[in-house]
């Protein structure tokens, strides 16, 4: 019942909003003109206003019940949302009391109020930037907090020149230094065009880094000519400032792992929120799983969690259970969206079931140790673009899986502790990914 | 009586709106009291869904119990070199008798030094641990409030310092259940003398009992009883099971809300399958030499606690949900050298042992390694019968502890204490932080992990709490 009159919520809560707006335009003539017809009318708007606003936040608080919001914005929404049924009848409660003065600030309050609560609900359904999104590129530049976020790179095994610095040069230089367009004689595709210089020369001067061309044109005033991009020019945003700014102090190397210069303070903050993991629960979605097959899952033996109270994704456990069977397999299809993470270990498990299990497409983890599956069954887990976990120590797999497991792209851990896998196969794996923790310590 | 009009309704709109107000609150109350949402529907310990997205779901808490000395572990204090013997007079009313009065500094009779590729501070009689350096996170910033053991062991095992209230083993059992049925969710790995305050230590306090924490005896049978006698078959002791259930059930009929009723009804039933499990999980001579060496077992300073890691291993890889292990006797006020030292290299290389084998074996991930005595010590110790001894007192002010696998930052150190380590300075957060903050780790929000009790809906941090964010990764 909740979850009905909550999807009611988008539709009820404009009525406040053109009520409240309506009874404003009112008030405004009302001013100029005033009339006892329009007291009346202003005073009926508002309280209709207060009801309509009241049902729209409870109506509101149902919808957020069941889940799929979450975060400050909700919360700025919600308290917000409150804050015009609140704010609104008192206004129509207390309005015959006021001031003259005291009915303006009143509208003010709430009108900011509604504001607030307007804007943040739009984000939520619309997403932050549905403001600015399709809105011409200098207002964007304005509004803009994008810091491009890195993804699956380990921070410190990233290349501060190629991982950090080019990209951002990419994004906001190239455009006008590269080889075709050569302003100032400066082109900057790579290390030795940044090495040649513009037609002033170095880039970089080891004696005044702060005075260095390059950072002296960008620490320039927006509106000086010689500014960094040029007026108008999509702009730096401070963060990129303060990374190129970083590479610099650091003698402006090119071949340097962020790993091997010190940071510290607001770089480190910078830097952190800029390598973000890749996280596929992010990126997953899948249809909410109906509570009859989770029943159903349950009779059958099979113990399936949702990895959140109100996610639709589940974490199935066999650990331990002798025979897995057709029965079983056939009725985790039912969820094979949803299913992201399965754990197998010390069980029946044979290579034909594994292939099976492969085909759901959402694992991110799979735990298959102490079982008696081969090469021939991580064979078939080649396609399983999230899988991030994997473990299968104390098993028979071998050598053999070698360039199965590192086509794996999204892999993240892989124990292979008391297997057949030989230490240069161990070796091969280290080198072709880097990163990849193998459960060793050190 | 009034007659204005406007007044009437706004007393009318007021009480109108505080019933509303009341009315979501409650629904909101009511939504979180059922803690595991949708997935329960039949015994209590049957896993439950977390109330967040978490990394960890089994826990080993390695309690210390006297209340080991950060300074001589993990927070060095080179600056008491320099205080050394130096007396000095301490009063006031925030100190015990015991710290005040004449005293002395006393400075570590270790030396310290930084270990991994993060670079913390361990000291010397650490030997092992120091290879698993990079996988912990070390927090300085603890405050505990009592200064007596029984006092200080409830407060962080159950969240208040007067005993009787759910330990943290029980609250999670409470809210995300068992992963295997057929054992305990909450199981206690205690010295052979229990620690100060006894099994109040493991308690279920006022949640069902079926969440209380069962030791394992470290010595002879762990479970006493759970064979069943010579001359009783299986088959005999099912019969006699199904019909003492059934008269249980036929009582329990006639007294439905009896809660401890049904946890027994339950705890015979448990008794049984774990008469099949557990004899397999406790065994550990089946583990192959090199893991049994990997923990110290079979060494004589290693042996007693490196078994109980591995027990503990077991357990959680078996699906127990919390596993408490306890190490006796820090409580250093003199001969700190050797108490300290000796205690420190029989839990060192099994610690060691355990974090590489639960690493290897892709369980670190997702169990959560606590280290923690139930306060921390002063920098000084007090002149008893005019005598010096090399020790130290308690000190709720500054008390370190350390997390490993579950979601916390690896290789960091969090917090700091102040110069002599008498006072913690930095990331400061008192016990309840702490108790938010590993259930937030366990997925679980402190505020709606609640049970109705003595007319309230109580929590482990009993009024609620920060997380402290720092040591999450
Ligand atoms: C819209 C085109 C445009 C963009 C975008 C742009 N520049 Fe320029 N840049 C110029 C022009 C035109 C000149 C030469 C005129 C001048 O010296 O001001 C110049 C000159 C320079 C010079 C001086 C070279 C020399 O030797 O005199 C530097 C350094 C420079 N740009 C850096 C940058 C950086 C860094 C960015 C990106 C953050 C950038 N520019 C983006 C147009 C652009």
């Amino acid at each position: 019942m909740m979850d009905f009159l909550g999807a009611f919520h988008p539709l009820i809560l404009h009525i406040p909003i053109g009520a409240l707006l309506a009874a404003f335009l009112l008030e405004l003539i009302h001013h100029f003109r005033k009339s006892h017809a329009l007291d009346q009318a202003i005073k009926i708007l508002l309280g209709f206003t207060a009801v309509t606003a009241i049902i729209a936040a409870l109506f509101g608080y149902f919808l957020s019940q069941k889940g799929g919001y979450q975060g400050v914005t909700l919360q700025i929404h919600q308290w917000s949302g409150i804050g015009v049924a609140l704010l609104s009848t008192l206004f129509f409660l207390l309005k015959s009391r006021l001031s003259i003065q005291g009915v303006w600030i009143a509208w003010g309050i709430n009108l900011l109020v509604l504001t607030v609560a307007g804007h943040f609900g739009g984000s939520l359904t619309h997403g932050e930037d549905f403001l600015i999104r399709d809105a011409p590129g200098f207002i964007k530049t304005v509004f803009s907090s994008g810091d491009e976020v890195i993804t699956n790179i380990d921070p410190d095994s990233a290349v501060v020149f190629t991982d950090i610095i080019q990209p951002i040069v990419k994004e906001k230089c190239l455009s006008c230094h590269n080889d075709s367009k050569k302003q100032g004689s400066l082109d900057l595709r790579n290390e030795s065009t940044w090495r040649k210089g513009g037609k002033n020369g170095d880039l970089f001067d080891p004696e005044n880094i702060e005075q260095s061309l390059l950072l002296h044109r960008i620490f320039l005033p927006l509106d000086h000519e010689e500014h960094m991009p040029p007026e108008g020019q999509q702009q730096l945003i401070p963060t990129e400032v303060a990374m190129i700014e970083w590479w610099l102090e650091n003698g402006m190397p090119f071949d340097k792992k962020v790993g091997d210069l010190h940071s510290s303070g607001r770089i480190a903050q910078i830097l952190q929120s800029k390598f973000q993991p890749f996280d596929p629960f992010e990126v997953i979605t899948a249809d909410p799983i109906d509570e009859s097959v989770l029943d159903e899952f349950r009779s059958n033996g099979i113990t399936a969690l949702r990895i959140s109270q109100k996610s639709p994704l589940l974490e199935v456990r066999l650990a331990g259970v002798e025979t897995i069977g057709k029965d079983k397999i056939d009725l985790m299809k039912k969820a094979k969206e949803q299913i992201v993470r399965i754990d197998f270990h010390g069980s029946g498990i044979t290579d034909a079931e594994l292939r099976e299990i492969a085909s759901f497409p959402n694992l991110v983890q799979l735990s298959l140790h102490q079982t008696n599956i081969t090469n021939e069954g991580i064979e078939s887990l080649r396609g399983l673009k999230y899988l991030q976990h994997l473990n299968v120590h104390s098993t028979r797999v071998s050598d053999e899986s070698l360039n199965d497991l590192i086509a794996l792209d999204q892999l993240k851990s892989l124990y292979v502790w008391n297997t057949h896998f030989s230490s240069e196969a161990i070796e091969q794996l280290k080198s072709a990914r880097p990163g990849l923790d193998l459960g060793e310590v050190n | 009586m009034s007659t204005d009009h406007s007044n009437w309704n706004r007393r009318d709109f007021l009480y109108g709106l505080g019933s509303s107000i009341g009315a979501v609150a409650l629904s909101s109350l009511l939504a979180c009291d059922t803690k595991t949402g949708q997935m329960v529907s039949r015994g209590p310990l049957s896993p439950a869904s977390p109330m967040m997205r978490a990394k960890a779901k089994y826990c080993i808490f390695l309690t210390m119990e006297g209340g080991p000395s950060h300074i001589d572990t993990f927070d060095p204090k080179p600056a008491l070199d320099k205080y050394h013997l130096t007396r000095f007079q301490r009063q006031g009313e925030k100190f015990s008798a015991m710290s005040s009065g004449d005293r002395y500094f006393v400075r570590s009779p270790f030396s310290s030094r930084k270990v991994g590729k993060s670079g913390v501070d361990m000291s010397a009689p650490f030997v092992h641990l120091a290879d698993v350096a990079d996988e912990i996170c070390f927090y300085r910033g603890c405050q505990a409030e009592s200064v007596n053991h029984p006092t200080a062991m409830y407060h962080i095992n159950t969240g208040n310092q007067f005993g009787g209230e759910p330990a943290l083993g029980s609250w999670i059992s409470y809210g995300l259940g068992t992963m295997n049925e057929n054992l305990p969710a909450f199981v206690v790995l205690p010295e052979v003398a229990y620690p100060q305050g006894g099994p109040g230590n493991w308690s279920n306090g006022f949640l069902p009992s079926h969440y209380q924490g069962t030791p394992l005896r470290p010595e002879g049978s762990p479970i006493l009883n759970i064979n069943p006698p010579p001359g009783v078959s299986r088959y005999h002791q099912e019969e006699s099971l199904e019909l003492l259930q059934k008269l249980n059930r036929e009582h329990q009929q006639m007294h439905p809300n009896h809660d401890e009723l049904s946890a027994r009804i339950e705890n015979y039933e448990l008794a049984y399958r774990m008469q099949m499990e557990v004899p397999d999980v406790i065994d550990i001579e089946g583990e192959d030499e090199k893991t049994k060496e990997l923990y110290g077992v079979g060494q004589a300073e290693t042996d007693a606690f490196g078994r109980k890691c591995l027990l503990a291993r077991k357990l959680v890889e078996q699906g127990v949900r919390f596993v408490q292990v306890y190490s006796g006797g820090w409580d250093s006020h003199d001969f700190l050298e050797r108490a300290h030292g000796n205690l420190i290299t029989s839990i060192d290389k099994p610690i060691a042992g355990l974090i590489k084998d639960l690493k290897r074996r892709g369980m670190l991930d997702e169990t959560l390694i606590v280290w923690s005595g139930e306060f921390g010590r002063t920098a000084d110790n007090g002149v008893r019968e005019n005598g010096v001894a090399y020790g130290r007192d308690h000190n709720p002010d500054a008390m370190g502890m350390w997390f490993a696998g579950g979601g916390v930052k690896a290789g960091h150190i969090i917090g700091a204490t102040d110069e002599l380590g008498q006072e913690a300075i930095d990331v400061v957060h008192p016990l309840r932080d702490l108790h938010v903050t590993l259930l937030h780790l366990f997925g679980l929000d402190d505020n709606k992990l609640t049970y109705f009790h003595g007319g309230r809906h109580k929590q482990l941090s009993q009024f609620g709490g920060q997380v402290i964010k720092e040591v999450i990764a």
